[in-house]
Parts: structure tokens; sequence; C-alpha cells
């Protein structure tokens, strides 16, 4: 199953340099490890296999607040800009989500993900 | 915390408990990370970040109710929750701007663009915070037609002669608070005439009742169901051909003037004088209702101190409007009228190909105009239609206070008038428009920039 991002957050992770972010700054094992758990949840295990595709915007929501709750993301906007707003702050935080859904999904293809 | 692929129904109240989870998952794990972090970042907690708990909540709630089918449990007696009522009406609301619009939208507020129309209208709701004013507004501003409901409407009934207003005022007094029939159980009640120098202000009502048959004790019976009661005003001015309804639809229009007629002998002429005499060139070969509304497009409107005319719809007679076939229970397909909706329309090659190739009659246009003045105030959304016996102007209220729309109202409705009674402001510029709009025509794709109506206005 392939993380499509769409335009507008490819935008904004572009405009806030986010994959960098992602890459050098984020805890992503800890953040994939959390993505796991957010697969199960969001896909019933009754459903028919072709039918199983989770729901990644919810799964990327959820990350999102977790970015908003924690303080290293902020601290990474915050210092490269002047001020940012509720609206800019929220589309922030979910393109640094889906940009590490979108690794987590990189890594599980290139067999970097589970760990061994 | 499982919410299905397959679309089933689940409490309101269970998957608010899921959006709960998921939020406190999210803020415990969220502080987990950050211990488990092994570069051991350490940041204070900064004053200024944003509080988007409400926003995410939101987002998380729509994205998980999109999953399955919620059953919220009604409000008492019933009736479905207030809240869920507003969303939805909302939502309505910005559905009625169609899919085209609403994406256009969504860019200019740098959102998601795909999914249904319903989706869409989620994201723009969401982003106006679920706002009725800032809903309001946008609607409003960006309708390509009036609603009936919040607009000006008036419409223009040419007569056969201009009224002797002194004859007409004592006609009507002799029928002051009586009523006389214009149709199968409907009346007209004259309620009063106000004369004012050269205009008659005349006041009336439309009394109409529907059948019903009722079983009672003594078997079925026909018991007459009054329709809403509905007020009605007519403007005639000395010397001037053309009765002014105001607040009637088509048909309480045509029964108020007929009483009128009865009255006072003032008659409708019964349909909307057309010619294309005072042109040439291309212009010769395109249908009279066309020229009417690309004359009053083109200078009419400017004259009158309305500019800026962005054209919205435009929808073209393509067959007579008779009801041939229906009845017969014919089957064969038939195309009465072409209706384009979009922006600077009449740049469209495919709507110039109907006026020039085809010659088929442009009857009824939309737009959006600014009033000009000091202000530079509107957009206000303009609808102009050709009728069988009269023209009706309709504009919308806008985003701005209904007195300076009125203003806007006023303004098109002398055009059209002035375009009625005298016929082609600017015959030479409806000549050369003619030229271009033939050669749009021949175009095979759409261009780059309008250009049609834009050289004329600023001509």
């Amino acid at each position: 199953v392939t993380v499509r991002i769409e335009k507008h957050i490819r935008s904004a992770a572009t405009k806030h340099s986010l994959r960098y972010w992602v890459d050098k700054h984020c805890p992503l094992d800890g953040y994939f490890r959390r993505i796991d758990r957010l697969y199960e949840t969001f896909t019933n295990p009754e459903d028919p296999p072709e039918d199983t595709e989770p729901d990644h915007e919810g799964i990327a929501l959820v990350l999102a607040r977790m970015l908003d709750k924690g303080k290293l993301l902020f601290a990474y906007i915050d210092g490269n800009e002047q001020r940012v707003s509720e609206d800019e702050w929220l589309l922030a935080c979910e393109a640094a989500a889906w940009i590490i859904l979108e690794r987590h999904d990189q890594a599980i293809e290139r067999g970097k993900w589970p760990p061994k | 915390m499982n919410p299905s692929r397959r679309k089933s129904v689940l409490h309101g109240e269970e998957l608010e408990a899921l959006v709960g989870d998921l939020l406190d998952f999210a803020d415990e794990e969220a502080g987990q990370i950050q211990r488990e972090d092994k570069a051991g970042r350490v940041f204070a907690t900064k004053p200024g970040k944003p509080d988007i708990d409400d926003m995410i909540a939101d987002r998380l709630r729509t994205a998980l109710r999109a999953e399955v089918v919620p059953a919220d449990q009604t409000g008492g007696s019933e009736s479905i929750i207030e809240s869920d009522i507003r969303r939805e009406v909302l939502k309505k609301a910005l559905i009625g701007l169609r899919l085209q619009r609403l994406q256009e939208i969504a860019r200019e507020l740098y959102l998601k663009l795909g999914g249904g129309i319903e989706e869409v209208a989620v994201r723009i709701a969401q982003s106006l915070k679920w706002d009725p004013d800032e809903i309001a507004l946008l609607v409003m501003d960006t309708s390509t037609e009036p609603s009936v409901d919040r607009s000006h409407e008036t419409r223009l009934f040419p007569l056969i002669d201009a009224p002797n207003l002194d004859y007409v005022e004592d006609r009507l007094q002799y029928v002051q608070d009586r009523y006389v029939r214009v149709g199968l159980a409907r009346w007209f009640v004259f309620n009063s005439a106000v004369r004012k120098d050269d205009l008659l202000t005349i006041r009336g009502t439309i009394r109409a009742y529907q059948p019903q048959i009722l079983e009672i004790e003594t078997g079925p019976t026909v018991r007459p169901v009054p329709a809403p009661i509905h007020d009605i005003s007519i403007e005639l001015a000395e010397d001037s051909a053309l009765a002014l309804v105001r607040r009637g639809n088509i048909s309480q229009s045509r029964d108020a003037l007929a009483a009128i007629d009865i009255a006072a002998n003032v008659s409708s002429l019964g349909y909307v004088p057309l010619s294309s005499s005072g042109v040439s060139g291309h212009a010769i070969a395109f249908e009279s209702s066309s020229l009417f509304m690309l004359d009053l497009l083109l200078t009419r409107f400017r004259r009158n101190g309305l500019h800026d005319v962005n054209l919205t719809i435009a929808r073209f007679k393509v067959g007579e409007e008779e009801a041939v076939g229906e009845a017969s229970g014919e089957t064969r397909p038939i195309v009465r009228a072409v209706r384009f909706e979009g922006r600077h329309i009449l740049d469209s090659p495919a709507a110039c190909k109907l006026i020039a190739e085809e010659s088929r009659a442009l009857v009824d246009v939309a737009m959006h105009v600014r009033l000009f003045d000091h202000s530079e105030a509107g957009p206000y959304p303009l609808h102009i239609s050709l009728e069988r016996d009269h023209v009706r102007v309709l504009t919308g209220f806008g985003a701005s206070e209904i007195g300076r729309s009125l203003s806007a109202h006023r303004l098109a409705v002398t055009a059209v008038a002035e375009e009625v009674i005298e016929g082609f402001a600017d015959p030479l510029a409806l000549t050369s428009v003619a030229s271009e709009i033939v050669d749009r025509a021949r175009e095979t794709s759409e261009p780059e920039e309008a250009s049609i109506l834009r050289h004329h206005q600023e001509a």
C-alpha cells in the first residue's frame, strides 16, 4: 500500500523544509513503532484482503497530534520563522506526519523496518 | 478502536470515544517518544505555539466519520442534534456552489482538492472553522447566480401603449379594495395606487386556492386550501410603455398585469420587441435576442454605472419550447436549451459558435458586476433572462449591505428598460464585437485570457 501525499501537503513540506527535519532531527524509530500500532488500529482484520487499505488520513492526523504535542517540530519551525498561524502550524504538523508515513512505507519496502 | 474499512454503522458516541482514545494515545506517545529519544534533545515549552487541539480533533472526527456510517442519538423528541443540523446545512450551502468552484476555493485556501464534492466542502468548512457567517460570505461572494430569496427582482413587461396615468389612477380608484378574477381559483386584490409625479405604484395581493379532497363522515368532499398570500407591486411611468412588476414569480406577475389590464386597460404587448436594425457585418446573422444581451453587456451596463462584467452563465435556446412529443409519449431526445457555466463565458469558443455559427438565441445570462462609483462596491451577482413577454432582472445582495445592492439593481433595471425602449445603445460596438465572436468561434482551444467583453468595456 503506497502512501500518496497530496499536492498542498507536499508544498507545505517544501516550504518548511520538513523532509530535512524528518530525516535529520526526527526520532523516526519511535514514530515508526507508533505507526505500526496505528496500522493495526485502523485495519479491520475481518475485512477481505482486497479491502484492507488503511486509513492513511486518520493515521496521519494522529501523528500530527503527536507532533503538535511533542516539542521538536515546533522548535524547528519556530526557529526558522517569525510566528506561525494556527492554520499554518496545523498544515506543518500534517505535512511532517505524511512525510514520516512515507518514510515508514519506504523503510518497509527496502527491508529496513521493522529492525531485525 | 477498530474503524472498519467497510462502511458499517457505528453509534455516534462510540465514534466520539474512538476519537478521544486516539487523541489520548497521541498525547501519551508524544511524551514517550521524546523520553525515548536517544539524541536526548530537550526543549523548553515555547509560549507562541498555536493551539490546534480542536482543529485536529475536528479533522480526525471527520476522517473517521467518512469511514463509517455514524448513528447519532437523537436530541430528544426524536429530533436531530442541533450541531449535526448546523454542520450539514453549512456543508449543503457550500455544495450549492458546485464542485468546480469549490475546488477553486480549496486551491485558494491551499487545501486538498481531491475527493467528492462533499469532502471538498467539508475541508473548506473546516478551514473556516465551521463559522456560519464566514461561510455565508463565501457563498454570497462566489455564487454564479443570485438566489431569489436574497435578491432584488424586477420583471419588465413591454406594454402596447404608454399609459395615461391620470386615467389609470382614476380607474384604479374605482376598484380599490376589490378583487378581480385572474385565473382558475386565483384573484387579484387591489390594495393601493400611489401617484408621485410621473410614477404610479400599484400594490395588490394575489389570492389563490388549491382543491383538496377530504374524507369526512358523510364521504369524500372538496375543500379549498389557500396558497400563501402574495403581495405584489406594479410600477407604471408616464410616457413609458413598460410595466415594472416586483416581488412576483412569473405567473403571479402575469396575473397582476392581467388585473391592471382588466381594471385600467393597461395591456401587455405579449412579447419583447427585439430587432437587428442598425448593426452590420457579421452581427446581422446573429439572433436578435443575442444582440439584445450583447448590447446590454457591452454598452448599456457601463453607461449606467455597472462595470467589470464577468459572465458566469449563458443559456441558449436551441429548440422550440413547445411540449410536442411529451403528451404523445414520444421518446425522441430533444435538446431545448444549452447552458454554459464558468467564468468569462463570452470568451469561450463553444459559446461563440452557438452565437455566430448556429445563430442561437442567448436568452439567459448571469454575471458578476461592480458598481462604478467611489466605493468600487460589489461584485453583485446579476441575472438577466428574456422571457416570452418580459425581461427579468435579478440582483443578488452579494456580500455587502442590501442598500448597496439595491443601487446596483436599479441601475441594471434602468439599463434593461432603456434597451427595451430605445434599442441598441451602440450598434458600432456590436458590429465590432460580432467580428471577434466569429473569429473566436473558429478557434479550437480556450484563450489564455478573457478579452471580448474587456476590450469593449475598457474602450
